[in-house]
């Protein structure tokens, strides 16, 4: 009997979805909490795009790129989606009470041009 | 290509803002007083600015007056600043800001209403003495729920407008506070999402404002009205 994973194979380079990074920096007075940050940025971009055109986006929070100490970001998104993302996060101006704005860095198609780039610390 | 951005609205009176508009990768900022504010002070203070910074700082009046003292407090600005914006929201300031030479920049003209604030007339007359109709991203910014959506359908009625007649528009962030300034990127990203063209929403933020400034500098320098004097020559 095969040892079968109960996982799908990945994708064929040519079959994946296009997908683009854009990286972030919050602007404060005082230090954004993560989980406080990854609420604001959920509800706010639900908010605007509403349930269904969420889902259509392919949108995720890096975790593991989270820079703390800059307070620096990166979400993904698919291509067409990349003015829709950046609005929906000018759109927040505070964070549980606290003053923010988060400005966003750039766009990158791949982590290690987004890592290279902007995150050297991580 | 990179673009420079510019944003043609924030109030002069907020602490640190020139530090963070260079955060933020702005070009030049027009600091904007009222028109009730007395301007040689203003002047003084931009004079006084302009030796701590590299940013383009630009001197700009936004006019909050009564309709019938509109044109004439244009009129005695014109020669001492660079930029005339005129706060809109009631139809018949947004007509005669549109239709006017003296005024470079109508702000919010749907404020406080149920619709637009332009129609065809407004938007024809824009573009022929080329006004520019502004989208206020503070408007957007401090408005929550059913309101945000409200505005959202107003701007886009505004941009629509502007699009099928070809009149100029352009986002400022209106900012009033330091977290209320936003980047060139994100202001642009505002008309792109309301069904402008990339190239539009970019230039709109950038050389139409630079163009702007431009002419209205060369402006400045001529001694008289309608006497042009070629420099170099």
């Amino acid at each position: 009997m095969l040892n079968m994973e109960n996982r799908t194979r990945t994708l064929p380079s040519s079959c994946r979805e296009k997908k683009r990074y854009l990286i972030f920096r919050v602007i404060s007075d005082r230090k954004i909490e993560f989980e406080e940050l990854i609420k604001a940025i959920f509800s706010n971009t639900i908010n605007l795009f509403g349930s269904l055109r969420f889902g259509q986006t392919n949108f995720r929070f890096l975790q593991e790129l989270y820079d703390s100490k800059q307070q620096i970001f990166v979400l993904k998104c698919l291509p067409k989606d990349v003015e829709l993302v950046r609005l929906s996060l000018a759109l927040i101006h505070e964070i549980y009470g606290k003053k923010v704005c988060i400005m966003s860095l750039g766009v990158t198609g791949t982590i290690k041009s987004a890592r290279n780039k902007y995150l050297d610390s991580i | 290509m990179e673009h420079k951005f510019y944003d043609l609205n924030a109030s002069v009176n907020i602490e640190n803002l020139l530090e963070r508009a260079e955060t933020l990768g702005l070009t030049g900022i027009c600091l904007v007083m009222n028109s009730n504010e007395n301007l040689e002070e203003y002047l003084t203070k931009i004079q006084e600015l302009k030796k701590k910074t590299d940013l383009d700082l630009i001197t700009g009046v936004l006019i909050q007056e009564d309709q019938n003292n509109i044109l004439k407090k244009a009129k005695e600005l014109r020669r001492k600043v660079e930029v005339i914006l005129v706060s809109g929201g009631n139809y018949e300031i947004n007509r005669l800001a549109c239709s006017s030479d003296y005024i470079d920049i109508l702000c919010h003209p749907e404020k406080g209403r149920h619709d637009s604030g332009l129609d065809h007339i407004c938007g024809r007359e824009a573009k022929i003495h080329n006004t520019i109709i502004e989208l206020n991203f503070r408007e957007l910014l401090l408005s929550k729920g059913m309101e945000r959506i409200r505005e959202l359908n107003k701007m886009k009625e505004i941009l629509r407008l502007c699009l099928r007649l070809k009149t100029k528009f352009i986002v400022n962030s209106g900012a009033v506070e330091l977290f209320e300034l936003r980047s060139g990127k994100e202001l642009s990203s505002l008309s792109f999402c309301l069904g402008a063209e990339m190239y539009d929403a970019l230039i709109a933020n950038s050389e139409l404002a630079e163009k702007l400034i431009f002419k209205n500098r060369e402006k400045l320098k001529q001694p008289l009205d309608s006497v042009y004097v070629e420099h170099g020559k």
